[in-house]
């Protein structure tokens, strides 16, 4: 009996010290004393003044690889570091930003830029048409970025003069500004950033942009400080250092919050929890910020599984969830897959289901379902009706329980769902590649990538590469038709029939609709939403009280 | 030296424990308040009281119904996991022991290649390749499970072999098979049983572990592990959701252990 006694100390040991460790290891935010260390010891000096704001994240930012022309690294960082040459103001809107004016050719094969004067990168150098256009050259000749139509299509771009920027394409392309406003990798990067200075496919060595941060210290799955930029040109630059810091755990960013290791948390990228939103409610040390999103959370279906070939069958299961519910009833009203703030929706151009368990049960009898009473649920040949529903919780911890209450209204409709609940990377290589689902859980993208690069990512099919989330030749056609106008009402026109048609087969499950929140702690001041997602928060407005 | 936990009010309380758990996971429903997985949304992560004795969940299931239901997902499990493991190791360990020799060397390597690696580690690797869900757990715990069995049986059969009554069984025409099972078995079956009953508990904290990883049991099974889980996003919100299951494994691995303990001192096993 000792021995069972003594493990069961020895195993409380190991778990009292593998908490403490946890806890107080990291306190000290090692960001200030990296920076201070940093090449600017006479400027450095005055941010080691006030105490850097430290902000948890899920993933790690990849601060040793940031390239403004590679997807490598997290979005939000390439957003704090590098800008683009337009910005994204929601609803498709656009706005100056390091072109202060740009005009297409009417045939949209043309489009020229003005570059803002007087703007310089973190590096003092300053912004001239050749660093944009040795940017986008290098984009273009990242493999990863083929799909673009920016790359697709580019025949050359010309710069005429130190602010002037035109650039050529093959054919007509509708999409240029949109794609340029995103956070990757599309954005402006100094030609010093590589060796040799200014090599289309030099070696990258250091993120050298014009936003408001630069990368001063990086530890691989720890942490990444962001210093200001002191030559950021919009705003006063912050006197605070940002930490990133790598927290993976949903529920360890809850309590690094609580007990002050981290300030920030939230958003897409470090998400808490909804359901432990109460505790920071009502609570004087603790302030909930929201901001309406653009991204949902929806299903995609298989079509090849052997039911969900069957429209009925994707139509009941549309008509069998009940979006109200879900997530603490805390989601808006879900119509269809897009949120109204997605540009070219509009408030007729959405048809819906809503919930109506008995037609889909009816639905699901018309096609030849027989209801099994001793199982409680549909069968068809003697098959019972059971789908693989496929869902990730490290970046989306909401997703479990999401899925559990689709799971238990699908039983009342008869289908049995299974769960499967994968670790990140498995996740995206089911959806991507191995395609072994029956329905899974993903989300929109967000902003200016909505809706036409979303759609055209995951829905664009043809005969080499099939379509990754639903093949349908009426709606490749439709984006096709998108592709080729730049006439905002002739793509509005489009749209309206594109979401029609994918409402009326039932592509997709639209679940719930995102809105951005973020926990801080009261001492940070100064919280402002920016104005796309993958850019969140305008941190360098933020200030910490000691 | 010797802490005494295994006096027979103990044992007698373990056996009561271990015989209500039986008949609850037996009988099921009969004892079950709510059907464990109805879910009410109105009655969502209620406190334990007199409607709902542990409680609610986040769907508003309840909780008392779904820990007695987790019975059948959490423990039953462990007696065919049981019988099967040790089925394999007590035939390989006969054979092994009793043939010796070329065969003995075989075998003897083959477990050890299993029991080189930790339990806990060749059991994760083994989900890994086939796959998540709780079936496949039960296989990865067996199959990293009987090799450890095997050397011990094996030891016993060697002492056995050596005794009078079978070298007699043996000079009076008795061969092979039927020397095995007529002779051996029954001498090395009481110290094989406590050791199998000593692991019982060892089992159901893996098999718990396991689902609270997320690689066993899925939702909505009312798996214990899984609630425990289920319970960690609330642990500051609704304790409970991850006090009782936890309550429950924790009961039953000391009530297991506490009989093989009675049993390992009657029988005198190290």
């Amino acid at each position: 009996m000792f021995r069972l006694f003594r493990s069961h100390l020895m195993l409380s040991f190991a778990l009292f010290f593998a908490l403490t460790a946890c806890s107080s290891a990291p306190s000290a935010p090692s960001g200030a004393a990296d920076t201070a260390s940093a090449d600017k010891p006479a400027q450095q000096e005055e941010h080691k003044a006030s105490r850097p704001i430290i902000i948890a994240t899920t993933q790690d930012a990849q601060g040793d690889r940031l390239d403004a022309a590679s997807y490598n690294g997290s979005r939000h960082v390439h957003a704090s570091v590098y800008e683009a040459l337009v910005d994204y103001q929601g609803g498709g809107k656009l706005a100056p930003s390091l072109a202060e004016s740009w005009e297409a050719t009417p045939d949209g094969t043309t489009y020229t830029f003005h570059l803002r004067k007087g703007v310089q990168f973190s590096d003092g150098s300053a912004l001239t048409a050749g660093a944009v256009k040795f940017s986008l050259e290098r984009a273009a000749a990242n493999k990863d970025t083929a799909p673009l139509e920016l790359v697709r299509k580019l025949q050359s771009i010309d710069t005429p003069d130190d602010y002037t920027v035109i650039i050529h394409f093959k054919e007509m392309a509708s999409q240029i500004l949109l794609e340029l406003s995103q956070a990757r990798p599309l954005r402006i990067m100094s030609p010093n950033a590589v060796s040799p200075a200014g090599a289309v496919d030099g070696e990258f060595k250091q993120a050298i942009g014009t936003g408001p941060w630069k990368i001063t210290s990086y530890k691989k799955d720890v942490e990444t400080v962001l210093a200001p930029n002191e030559h950021y040109w919009r705003e006063k630059p912050s006197t605070h250092n940002l930490v990133l810091k790598v927290i993976t755990d949903p529920q360890a960013r809850v309590l690094a919050l609580q007990n002050g290791e981290a300030d920030i948390a939230g958003g897409e990228l470090g998400n808490i929890p909804l359901e432990n939103l109460p505790l920071f409610e009502n609570n004087k040390d603790f302030i909930i910020e929201q901001h309406p999103s653009t991204m949902s959370y929806f299903m995609v279906i298989n079509q090849h599984q052997e039911f969900l070939a069957d429209r009925n069958v994707r139509q009941a299961i549309n008509l069998g969830k009940d979006s109200s519910v879900l997530m603490n009833g805390q989601g808006a009203e879900v119509k269809g897959l897009f949120q109204p703030s997605v540009a070219f929706v509009t408030d007729n151009n959405q048809p819906f289901y809503g919930y109506h368990p008995d037609q889909a049960k009816q639905l699901l009898e018309k096609s030849g379902f027989v209801w099994n009473n001793n199982k409680q649920l549909y069968e068809k040949n003697g098959k019972e009706l059971a789908l693989r529903l496929v869902i990730q919780t490290e970046e989306y911890p909401e997703w479990k329980e999401m899925a559990e209450i689709f799971q238990d209204q699908m039983k009342k409709i008869g289908i049995r769902i299974d769960i499967l609940n994968q670790e990140r990377a498995s996740y995206y290589n089911t959806l991507w590649d191995t395609k072994e689902y029956d329905l899974l859980l993903y989300r929109t993208y967000t902003d200016a990538q909505l809706p036409y690069r979303f759609l055209s990512s995951l829905f664009y099919d043809t005969k080499e590469t099939p379509a990754v989330a639903y093949q349908d030749k009426q709606l490749t056609e439709y984006l096709d038709q998108i592709a080729n106008t730049i006439s905002e009402p002739e793509q509005q026109a489009i749209f309206d029939k594109l979401f029609t048609r994918m409402h009326e087969e039932a592509m997709t499950v639209p679940m719930y609709y995102t809105r951005q929140t973020f926990v801080h702690s009261s001492k940070i001041k100064g919280f402002t939403f920016a104005s796309i997602e993958d850019d969140p928060v305008k941190w360098h407005l933020l200030t910490a009280g000691e | 030296m010797k802490l005494r936990f295994a006096t027979n009010t103990t044992v007698m309380a373990a056996l009561l424990f271990i015989a209500a758990l039986i008949v609850c996971g037996l009988l099921g429903s009969w004892f079950q308040p709510f059907d464990p997985y109805e879910t009410d949304y109105s009655a969502k992560l209620r406190p334990p009281g007199a409607a709902h004795w542990f409680g609610t969940d986040y769907l508003g299931r309840d909780l008392f119904s779904r820990v007695l239901a987790g019975i059948v997902h959490s423990v039953f499990p462990v007696f065919i996991i049981l019988a099967v493991v040790s089925v394999i190791s007590v035939v390989t360990g006969m054979i092994s022991g009793y043939y010796g020799s070329r065969l003995d060397m075989l075998l003897m390597s083959a477990t050890d290649m299993f029991t080189a690696l930790p339990n806990l580690l060749l059991t994760i690797v083994i989900i890994g390749f086939l796959g998540v869900g709780m079936e496949n757990v039960y296989l990865a715990i067996s199959l990293s499970w009987w090799a450890k069995y095997v050397r011990l049986i094996r030891g016993l059969v060697h002492d056995v072999k050596k005794e009078p009554f079978v070298l007699a069984a043996r000079v009076s025409g008795s061969y092979g098979l039927s020397t095995m099972m007529r002779h051996i078995l029954p001498n090395i079956m009481p110290q094989v049983l406590t050791m199998i009953i000593l692991d019982v508990s060892r089992i159901i904290l893996t098999l718990s572990g396991m689902s609270f990883l997320g690689i066993g049991a899925q939702p909505p099974s009312p798996e214990w592990g899984a609630m425990l889980l289920d319970g960690k996003n609330y642990i500051q919100l609704a304790p409970w959701l991850g006090f009782f299951p936890g309550l429950m494994i924790f009961l039953t691995a000391c009530a297991f252990q506490i009989c093989g303990e009675k049993l390992r001192s009657r029988y005198k096993l190290k």
